[in-house]
């Protein structure tokens, strides 16, 4: 008798602790208490005045049903990770970005093993592997993070994310052939920020030439790989500022004000990075042009182009970005005017 | 025929879920505890899991539509719910789109297409 009613007091502790668990912590200990009284109550019920056995409380419990349940559903069903209106754009963006970071890799990893980095097949397919994994798990719990940041605060994030407040008037006009942006392009954009990212983080020394000297090509790296890694913290900045622009252009589909917005911004930054990073003499590799004098001594005539070709190629870089500054504005105010 | 059973079940719990706010707080009147709930909507054939009515219990009081309070003079100590002021205002108008929607849909029913 007495181990019954243990035993009932021990299973109703048990239930109520694994129902009440994941609650809130506010409401914790008053749902708890309520629980039981409930329980209490429904075993009065079922006993009608006899003294409870074991079985009892059996019954009772099974007919609260799994306490995982009670507390899940006690959280409100409005709460979610990523909610229903949401989850069409995250479904999509996720599996574009899980891709791309699937290509990227596998891209960097035949590179490398066409360099003869690896020991074998198993060697190469095992870091082809961990490398894979670990980069999809990362791609995806950033943008997950992003999506149930949205869910979570709301505010700006969401509404851009939804287009939201909506009113008919701001539905998208179908884009025309030149105001879509094709989403090879961006994906391509993005592939290929993540491409250039790996490329500077993993092999600076592949950047370079192949030199032949002694019968033997030399690989001769055109950056100092010592500054370029002081570098390193401002360059994937950039590379991550251009891979967020080709992330926006992609969600929009098409070239908008808030496209353009980001783009001036994005652009105006990686300038001033640039000029940082390559403006500074220091980051070229003493090496790299006794060595292209060495196998063609006839472009010493033209050793100017050498000698500032640090910022000859700031130049062209400059000009890169602020050319796709100023395409991207333009295409911005030109198709708006049609909306 | 398992097929067709599964799908009117359910939808008829989607047609319930809705309509349970509307139940409970039609008791909510008078002070209830969540057990009393339960067995008075079952005795009018209103079928509502334990594991549904807390939370919604919860949520309520949440939203300032109940309060509640524990009651702690009886052999057990327990958890009433009343409507709150607002709660009754809630309530009526509730109870007034309900007739409204009864109305139109017992129209809709009856009439051939």
């Amino acid at each position: 008798m007495n181990n019954d009613k243990n035993y009932i007091d021990s299973m109703t502790t048990r239930y109520v602790y694994a129902a009440t668990r994941w609650m809130p912590a506010k409401q914790r200990k008053d749902a708890a208490r309520e629980l039981e009284s409930l329980i209490g109550d429904m075993m009065e019920e079922r006993t009608g005045g006899r003294v409870a056995v074991a079985k009892d409380i059996e019954m009772v419990l099974t007919e609260l049903g799994n306490p995982s349940a009670f507390s899940a559903k006690a959280n409100g069903q409005e709460q979610y990770l990523i909610g229903p209106d949401l989850f069409p754009k995250y479904k999509t963006v996720i599996s574009i970005v899980m891709m791309a970071v699937a290509f990227g890799i596998t891209v960097a990893m035949v590179i490398l093993m066409t360099l003869g980095s690896f020991s074998g097949i198993f060697d190469f397919l095992f870091s082809w592997l961990s490398s894979l994994v670990s980069a999809i798990v990362t791609g995806a719990a950033i943008v997950t993070f992003i999506f149930a940041l949205a869910q979570w605060r709301g505010g700006a994030l969401r509404d851009g994310i939804l287009h939201t407040p909506w009113s008919p008037a701001n539905l998208p006009p179908l884009p025309q052939n030149g105001e879509r942006i094709p989403r090879w392009e961006s994906i391509f954009g993005i592939v290929f920020g993540v491409l250039a990212m790996l490329l500077f983080v993993l092999f600076p020394q592949l950047i370079g030439g192949f030199f032949k000297t002694d019968g033997r090509y030399v690989l001769v790296p055109f950056f100092n790989l010592e500054i370029m890694r002081q570098m390193l913290p401002m360059l994937l900045l950039m590379f991550a500022l251009g891979i967020f622009r080709e992330f926006v252009a992609f969600m929009e589909g098409r070239y908008t004000m808030r496209l353009a917005i980001v783009t001036s911004i994005s652009d105006l930054i990686s300038m001033g990075l640039a000029v940082v990073v390559f403006g500074n003499p220091q980051l070229y590799s003493a090496n790299f042009f006794p060595a292209v004098q060495a196998v063609a001594p006839e472009l010493s005539e033209i050793s100017w182009v050498f000698e500032s070709f640090g910022k000859i190629f700031l130049a062209v870089f400059l000009f890169a970005l602020v050319l796709d500054l100023l395409t991207t504005l333009f295409k911005a105010l030109k198709y708006r005017a049609n909306v | 025929m398992a097929e067709l059973e599964e799908l009117v079940a359910g939808l008829d719990l989607e047609l319930r879920r809705g309509t349970l706010v509307l139940c409970v707080l039609s008791r909510l009147t008078t002070p209830q505890y969540g057990y009393s709930l339960v067995q008075e909507l079952s005795e009018k054939g209103i079928a509502i899991d334990i594991s549904t009515l807390y939370p919604l219990l919860r949520r309520l009081e949440r939203q300032g539509i109940c309060a509640a309070e524990w009651e702690t003079s009886g052999a057990k100590p327990r958890k009433y719910y009343q409507l709150t002021e607002q709660g009754r205002q809630v309530y009526q108008e509730l109870k007034e789109h309900w007739q409204n929607i009864a109305t139109s849909i017992s129209a809709l029913l009856e009439e051939k297409s």
